[in-house]
């Protein structure tokens, strides 16, 4: 039923009468446009003007003059403040090497007496031939086997090692490595000739 | 990034709010002229546009970010600049209401008005009458929104812009 009466309200709707504008409704906008079309066309040629130049410095000035701001992050500060104590350090160190007094470096030069000079040694070289004698004639005698005679072949190669030295010595001077060479070959005579002369002595 | 004035509208924004002065200096030369020329007509005073045209476009740069392009930028600024002029002329009573208007306040202008002239009757009429006519007419403001910028009723600023018209007919008189 109500499906109905809504029906017939839209069908009555549709056949509404249409009525006409009057006439002097456009004459009365055309007048109104006419009018203000005068002033509306003036208005849109109103001049422009142009601002004064100095108005941007002035306006940079209160933004602040040091353009872009730009915030450092915390490692940016980190870095910051590590570059500052560096050059601040350099800085520091570069001015007390100014100032400070001037140093001095004070040297000589000694001469060190060779330590087992080879006129030391051959003073020494009579003592050791006597006890090569001695050991000679203990081997000859009174040794038991040839191992208690071995200490005679070690002398004697120690003792033309020693010969050999001696003569590079004289040809090319004395080095410091030779003499180390020389001395090392002392003492193992030396070694040597102690175990010949504890050999003689508990035969 | 170089910053030229055929930019869009966005990367100058995007400048700005990095606090790029080239940015900022390149959205400055954009607008300045046509912002410069609506703070002249409003405040009437070479000295005061000035005024208005630096204070306003540090608030701009300042508020930037407040921009919620709900409008265009151009609209935004110079409602800035209309605010900022508005605020360095005196204020101005409007007691004129829509009561005191007659039945028809159709203005006729039935011959040619020459701009120069036009501009130099507008800039010759009290501050309260050039203000409304120069926001509503030249610059398009609606009543509604001119009511609020000037904290009146919109038919006060209807019939301001009445009297204004009519000031403006009387002074420009009839053609020659």
């Amino acid at each position: 039923m109500e499906s109905m009466h809504e029906k017939n309200l839209k069908d009555a709707l549709r056949h509404l009468p249409e009525h006409r504008a009057p006439e002097f409704i456009w004459d009365r906008i055309e007048q109104h446009l006419e009018q203000e079309g005068y002033l509306h066309q003036a208005i849109a040629e109103l001049p422009t003007y142009t601002a004064p130049d100095a108005i941007w410095g002035r306006i940079e000035v209160q933004l602040g003059g040091g353009g872009k701001i730009r915030r450092l992050s915390s490692w940016g500060w980190s870095v910051a403040a590590g570059v500052a104590i560096v050059v601040t350090a350099a800085l520091g160190l570069y001015q007390w090497n100014q100032t400070r007094g001037r140093v001095s470096y004070a040297y000589s030069e000694e001469k060190v007496a060779p330590i087992n000079s080879p006129r030391d040694w051959d003073d020494a070289e009579a003592d050791v031939q006597e006890v090569q004698t001695l050991f000679a004639n203990f081997c000859k005698y009174q040794a038991q086997n040839e191992e208690d005679c071995a200490l005679e072949n070690e002398l004697k190669e120690l003792n033309a090692a020693k010969a050999e030295l001696k003569d590079v010595m004289a040809r090319y001077g004395e080095d410091p490595d030779l003499i180390r060479e020389l001395s090392q070959l002392e003492q193992d005579r030396s070694r040597v000739v102690k175990a010949m002369v504890e050999k003689i002595q508990t035969s | 990034m170089p910053y030229t004035i055929s930019m869009t509208e966005a990367d100058l924004i995007k400048g700005c709010l990095e606090q790029n002065r080239l940015a900022q200096k390149t959205l400055y030369e954009r607008y300045k002229n046509a912002m410069y020329t609506v703070a002249y007509r409003v405040t009437g005073d070479y000295d005061l546009a000035e005024d208005v045209l630096q204070d306003a476009f540090i608030k701009v740069f300042r508020h930037l970010s407040g921009f919620r392009q709900e409008s265009t930028l151009g609209a935004w600024i110079k409602t800035i600049v209309v605010r900022t002029a508005l605020s360095k002329i005196k204020k101005e009573q409007y007691t004129a209401s829509l009561d005191q208007l007659p039945p028809d306040t159709s203005i006729s202008w039935s011959h040619r008005l020459d701009a120069e002239y036009l501009e130099k009757a507008i800039l010759a009429l009290p501050t309260g009458y050039r203000t409304v006519f120069v926001l509503i007419e030249v610059e398009g403001y609606g009543h509604q929104e001119v009511a609020d910028l000037l904290g009146i009723t919109v038919g006060t600023s209807k019939s301001q812009l009445f009297y204004a018209k009519k000031r403006l007919r009387e002074t420009l008189g009839k053609p020659e």
